[in-house]
């Protein structure tokens, strides 16, 4: 990214395709139209080279692109919810499909997850899928870093209090832990 | 009763590789032997899993995203390339607009407060001190050449009562040089508003007769 900063274009060939498809899948996972993905995926894309005049270093780049998507996406979801409010619209899950519509334990799996606190569920998200360390999340949801540990742990019992309802009663009752 | 060294958020961040080495050697020592510890690990294993089983499917090939990009690209490396571009990295025009800006409005603010008001040359007469203020001299080259008439003056007179800024509106120039020498001496009172001095903007008209 500094190579394209300062001027080496070419090197924004390589950004994209090592970059290009995990931001689609961070923004494909959250959004349920795919080709309105993949403009979003495009968008963070110009906005990275808009900003790439003034960029800075200060952090991982991964934090630096995944904070541009995150900013993007959260944009679309203002507009969707202006959109909807005023005029009416049929896009209502923050969660997407990706699996056949017949894939059951995908399903499932997508309600269990629509069902966690949404900071939760993000932070939950940005971990599994996108593989963030607990400070790089931080650093893009502006939280503590202990908020992040700990509501992380909430909600991966809470996704498995969820998936497997009857395996809870025989779990391991975690708080005596500690 | 408590026999666990490692609270269960520990346990995860060790399961997350986020410890440093010798904490998770800690970490790892105590699940060999801690059958509830190793549960949790492997429970959240199997959460990992089921998440891993979410695919998403390859992003399409749009060919019109790849020009769009390109084209920005090429906007970008002209941009670098022009003058002042490392200049423009550092100082964002947005905030040399802001500037712009603040400076306008400062100038506007300033035009529009009322720091000077505008007062009739009759409201201005009686604030006049008369011992500061004496009559303009009827210039004798003047008298001479039978020269008499209005000379007509724009003045600013400043917060404390002193003539600040004078201009001829009208007159004869020799006696406008006249009245300009004399009435840049003039003294008033101040002018409050609100309790504040402020500035009067006022015409002085000075009448030149021969038959006086």
């Amino acid at each position: 990214m500094l190579a394209f900063s300062h001027g080496d274009t070419a090197s924004f060939d390589e950004l994209f395709s090592r970059y290009h498809r995990r931001i689609f899948a961070f923004i494909r996972r959250r959004t349920s139209d795919p080709s309105r993905a993949e403009e979003l995926a495009q968008e963070t894309f110009l906005a990275l080279i808009r900003a790439a005049f003034r960029y800075q270093p200060r952090a991982l780049f991964r934090t630096y692109i995944y904070t541009i998507a995150f900013k993007i996406l959260r944009d679309d979801r203002r507009k969707t919810t202006f959109r909807s409010f005023f005029f009416g619209s049929n896009e209502k899950s923050e969660l997407a499909p990706d699996a056949p519509r017949n894939n059951d334990e995908i399903l499932w799996l997508r309600q269990a997850l629509s069902r966690l606190d949404a900071t939760d569920r993000e932070i939950l998200l940005l971990r599994e899928f996108e593989q963030l360390s607990y400070l790089e999340i931080a650093d893009l949801l502006k939280l503590p870093l202990n908020t992040v540990r700990s509501r992380l742990f909430r909600a991966r019992l809470s996704l498995r209090e969820h998936l497997e309802p009857t395996a809870a009663a025989n779990s391991v009752p975690l708080g005596e832990l500690s | 009763m408590n026999t666990h060294p490692f609270d269960p958020e520990t346990i995860m961040s060790f399961y997350d590789g986020e410890l440093s080495p010798p904490q998770a050697d800690e970490v790892r020592a105590h699940i060999s032997h801690c059958i509830q510890c190793s549960d949790l690990v492997a429970k959240l294993r199997d959460t990992s899993l089921s998440l891993s089983k979410w695919t998403v499917t390859e992003a399409p090939h749009d060919v019109r995203t790849q020009q769009q990009l390109s084209v920005a690209v090429q906007q970008f490396h002209r941009r670098n390339s022009m003058p002042l571009a490392s200049f423009f990295r550092v100082v964002k025009p947005r905030y040399i607009l802001a500037v712009c800006m603040l400076i306008l409005a400062f100038g506007l603010w300033a035009e529009l407060s009322p720091s000077r008001i505008t007062l009739a040359q009759e409201d201005m007469q009686a604030k006049l001190i008369k011992e500061f203020s004496p009559s303009p001299r009827y210039p004798q080259e003047a008298k001479d050449k039978n020269i008499q008439g209005v000379v007509k003056l724009q003045a600013i007179v400043a917060k404390d009562g002193s003539v600040k800024k004078l201009t001829v509106i009208s007159g004869d120039p020799l006696l406008a040089k006249s009245s300009l020498e004399t009435v840049k001496h003039w003294r008033y009172q101040p002018t409050l508003v609100d309790g504040k001095a402020v500035e009067v903007k006022t015409v002085v008209e000075i009448n030149f007769s021969l038959a006086d």
